[in-house]
């Protein structure tokens, strides 16, 4: 029985990992047998290519100097566009969550701006900034901005009596109560939203890169597609996404440390 | 004068009134009032009262004390996580008028729980830890509400007896509410029974055979 009982542990752990190799080893049949041109016989025999190659072209494009410097453009962009974010949003959702007339009047602006297709607005950042990074930075500022703002709004409003009812009566107030109190009750929240705003940010920054070009992999992947260069366009596609999730566990690492309370809301509650 | 309700009527609608023209009197300092009554009754809704938070509909509360210093029913939520129980305990006290914590602490026998985080804590460590951060804050009245639920029985008579000692030391004036009638017995200079939208005195000798507030 306790064989069996960590056998099935062992494979429950082994699971994700075999979920790649089936997902893998789907995609080299297809590419192998061209079974995707009996679905579609006028696609070329380069749409598809095998896993393996794509994997072979990421090794010697990773090797390359180009790639680490667009590498570091876009998500140098990412980040930058993030932090900022972070740091406006959680101190205009301060603002508007604990000055009424504050949240009143950004209500409607803000319900109009985080349903607005952030990059609808690109041209309009395009007349103030040109098209350059500082654009870039903006475009990633103004569609990760509002999930922070509205989440740290949402936890100023949602804070519990009894903090309010301590803080009147056991002196909390000023920085103290801002800054021991409120922001460290309003964190858990902010973090979790991070992990949205910071992939909202990645979209955004590639995506400004594929539209205006110059450099970044945004603007690397236009290329490989412009010059047919399929292996490359895969390859550059696969790094996005490693980076994709390298800065999402990063950001899960960094919050999981620094927020321990995060798993005892429901404790507050209790 | 500390605290006083003078025919105080209340409701959080108007069909439905908690308390009707109801009058009491916390005179003296460092004098024991003890609310009792079935719960369900509203005596939350008193101490919501006396501490300004809710107005009443009609009648006087006047709240005179200087500090007064609320442990609400279930107030966990009010110590900060993120935060060690020792810094719970002085956080908001001005530096320098700390001198109170170190007696609070023995007195809760809290002395092992100071490195800990309050999510560590069972139900009856909080309830100490909360009661001890009160008294930390130097009151000349506290209010509180069910203070000990969460503690056992013997280890709630041992601590009333020293907490009565203390506070009688200090002066220390207390608003009481309760449905355990031992706590009354321990602590209380006057006891006021909740019933029907009704505030009256009761005896304190009664409280052994009455079966009005039963656990």
């Amino acid at each position: 029985m306790t064989v069996n009982y960590s056998g099935k542990k062992i494979l429950r752990k082994l699971l994700p990992v075999f979920g790649v190799i089936v997902f893998i080893s789907i995609w080299e049949v297809n590419s192998y047998f061209n079974l995707y041109h009996l679905i579609a016989p006028s696609l070329s025999p380069t749409t598809f290519p095998s896993f393996l190659s794509i994997s072979e072209r990421l090794c010697e494009i990773v090797a390359s100097v180009d790639f680490w410097n667009a590498a570091r453009v876009t998500v140098a962009r990412t980040l930058a566009g993030f932090g900022i974010s972070m740091l406006l949003g959680t101190v205009l959702g301060l603002l508007a969550g604990r000055v009424q007339l504050i949240g009143v009047l950004v209500n409607i602006p803000v319900e109009f701006f985080r349903n607005l297709p952030a990059i609808a607005a690109m041209p309009i950042l395009i007349l103030f900034l040109g098209i350059g990074t500082s654009m870039k930075v903006a475009l990633c500022v103004f569609g990760s901005l509002f999930p922070i703002l509205i989440a740290t709004t949402t936890s100023m409003q949602n804070i519990s009596e009894d903090i309010h009812i301590a803080a009147r009566f056991y002196g909390w107030s000023g920085w103290r109560l801002l800054f021991i109190v409120l922001l460290p009750s309003a964190l858990p929240e902010i973090a979790a939203s991070g992990q949205t705003a910071l992939s909202i940010s990645l979209i955004l920054a590639v995506m400004g890169e594929m539209l205006i070009g110059g450099d970044g992999l945004g603007s690397m992947i236009v290329d490989a597609e412009r010059t047919f260069n399929n292996l490359n366009l895969y390859a550059l596609v696969m790094a996005l996404g490693i980076f994709g999730c390298l800065l999402a566990f990063g950001l899960r690492l960094i919050v999981n440390r620094l927020i321990f309370w995060k798993v005892n809301i429901n404790w507050q509650q209790s | 004068m500390i605290l006083s309700f003078k025919n105080v009527s209340f409701g959080y609608t108007t069909q439905s009134e908690i308390i009707t023209n109801g009058s009491f009197s916390l005179t003296t300092k460092g004098e024991r009032l003890f609310m009792v009554g079935p719960s369900g009754t509203g005596k939350s809704t008193i101490m919501k009262i006396a501490l300004g938070l809710l107005q009443p509909n009609s009648g006087v509360v006047e709240n005179k004390a200087i500090h007064p210093i609320p442990i609400m029913q279930n107030f966990n939520a009010s110590l900060l996580p993120w935060l060690r129980v020792r810094s719970n305990l002085l956080f908001g006290i001005a530096p320098g008028h700390e001198s109170l914590f170190e007696a609070v602490v023995s007195l809760f026998e809290i002395d092992s729980l100071l490195e800990s985080r309050p999510t560590e804590l069972s139900g009856g460590q909080l309830q100490r830890v909360l009661f001890a951060r009160a008294l930390c804050q130097k009151p000349d009245l506290i209010l509180v509400d069910e203070p000990f639920s969460h503690l056992d029985l013997p280890s709630t008579n041992r601590l009333l007896i020293r907490l009565g000692e203390y506070l009688s030391e200090h002066k220390i004036s207390v608003f009481w509410i309760t449905h355990r009638h031992f706590e009354a017995k321990a602590l209380a200079h006057r006891i006021i029974h909740l019933e029907n939208q009704t505030l009256r005195p009761l005896q304190l000798q009664l409280l052994a055979d009455t079966q009005v507030f039963t656990t």
